[in-house]
């Protein structure tokens, strides 16, 4: 992902307003994308994405360049992602793992798109899991990224990644099990609502 | 395989990202010839991959309608950026302030326990000295500092009841109080 330049940094930390909505304009949509998936709700990822943009302005002035900017950020991000899923954990909605939430959400299964299905698993892993692949697949992040972002080792991000895609193959294999016409019936209804709509 | 997944699955999935050496490179390659689970899991995961990135293309699902808000303006964020700032300074000032009032207590505290109350063992009474004593006496470890330890007791064994009483020790000893050899010399010097 493309850093800012150290010009800009330094001019967004001083309290520049166009380098700071340069900032903005640059990584919104990235990090909202991440917390619509993280958090598997696009409505509070963009309540989330502000605050998350709102700590980055706060904290620019002690931000020491140690790590990429993005890495930095996607940090405040995951931190903001990860409360996020506190909170709603503490309000009775749990986070189920893969397996459960599969079980769970089997029957809705049956109307979903293919991307839908892989997405269902993918919100399906646990919050580490999911993470990781969300930085890998969605953003491009590197491993060692990864691993400064989630302030963990080299070797768990790889498992991780590795863990979050066999998981949702698992998953995805075993919704795409459900009988092909019941699926095709969803896809055409779908289509046919669509068109006359 | 292990269960329903291969061992190399971890490799695979390293290599799909391009973060595994020419070695590994070469080893899942080979890997991928004869084994199905394995081919599955990388066709699989190199489709995802690329529809998962897709997340942010145009008509992507997530960012799909993501605008920025007016709520981020540049105004607002130039105002929390101030606020952090702020923050950082008032922080700032206030443990160092607290450090320097810390430093100050223990220089104080320690200063007048030394040379207020008692003064170092030997020194020459000074106007000083006549300074009205602490309330707080000194604490039993600091005071053990400037005290003069006590000449060691020594029991010549060709003492009559030498052997009397190292016999009462023995047994002493071995009942409770052998535990470790500071006690057994604390109570060696015990008459």
């Amino acid at each position: 992902m493309q850093q800012p330049t150290d010009e800009g940094l330094v001019r967004a930390a001083r309290g520049d307003r166009v380098a700071l909505e340069d900032i903005v304009g640059e990584y919104y949509r990235p990090v909202a994308a991440y917390l619509a998936r993280l958090i598997d709700d696009p409505d509070e990822a963009q309540d989330l994405t502000q605050e998350v943009f709102l700590r980055m302005a706060r904290g620019l002035s002690r931000f020491e360049r140690r790590a990429a900017f993005t890495t930095w950020l996607f940090q405040i991000a995951r931190n903001v992602g990860v409360d996020a899923l506190r909170r709603r954990e503490a309000a009775n909605a749990v986070i189920a793992s893969c397996y459960d939430n599969r079980v769970a959400s089997r029957s809705g299964l049956e109307a979903l798109e293919d991307s839908e299905i892989l997405w269902s698993c993918i919100g399906a892993l646990n919050v580490d899991l999911r993470s990781a692949l969300l930085l890998r697949d969605l953003l491009g992040f590197t491993y060692r990224e990864i691993a400064e972002i989630l302030d963990t080792t080299l070797a768990t991000v790889k498992w991780r990644i590795y863990q979050a895609r066999a998981r949702v193959q698992a998953g995805y294999l075993e919704a795409s099990a459900l009988p092909e016409d019941v699926r095709g019936r969803v896809r055409r209804s779908r289509g046919a609502g669509s068109e006359s709509s | 395989m292990i269960g329903d997944r291969c061992c190399m699955g971890e490799l695979v999935s390293a290599v799909l990202d391009g973060e595994a050496t020419d070695l590994e490179r070469a080893v899942v390659r080979r890997h991928l010839r004869s084994c199905v689970a394995c081919r599955e899991f990388h066709a699989f995961s190199r489709g995802t991959r690329v529809r998962t990135g897709e997340g942010l293309g145009p008509s992507g699902g997530a960012s799909k309608g993501v605008g920025v808000p007016s709520d981020l303006s540049g105004t607002r964020l130039a105002a929390e950026v101030r606020r952090g700032r702020g923050g950082r300074t008032v922080r700032h000032a206030t443990m160092t302030l607290m450090a320097v009032l810390a430093f100050g207590l223990i220089l104080g505290v320690s200063g007048s326990h030394v040379l207020g109350e008692r003064g170092p063992p030997g020194s020459v009474p000074s106007a000083h000295d006549a300074r009205p004593a602490l309330k707080r006496p000194l604490s039993p470890n600091f005071a053990r500092l400037f005290e003069t330890p006590p000449p060691a007791r020594v029991v010549p064994l060709e003492l009559a009841g030498a052997a009397e009483w190292h016999e009462q020790f023995v047994e002493r000893a071995s009942l409770e109080h052998y535990r470790s050899d500071s006690k057994v010399v604390r109570l060696a010097m015990q008459p």
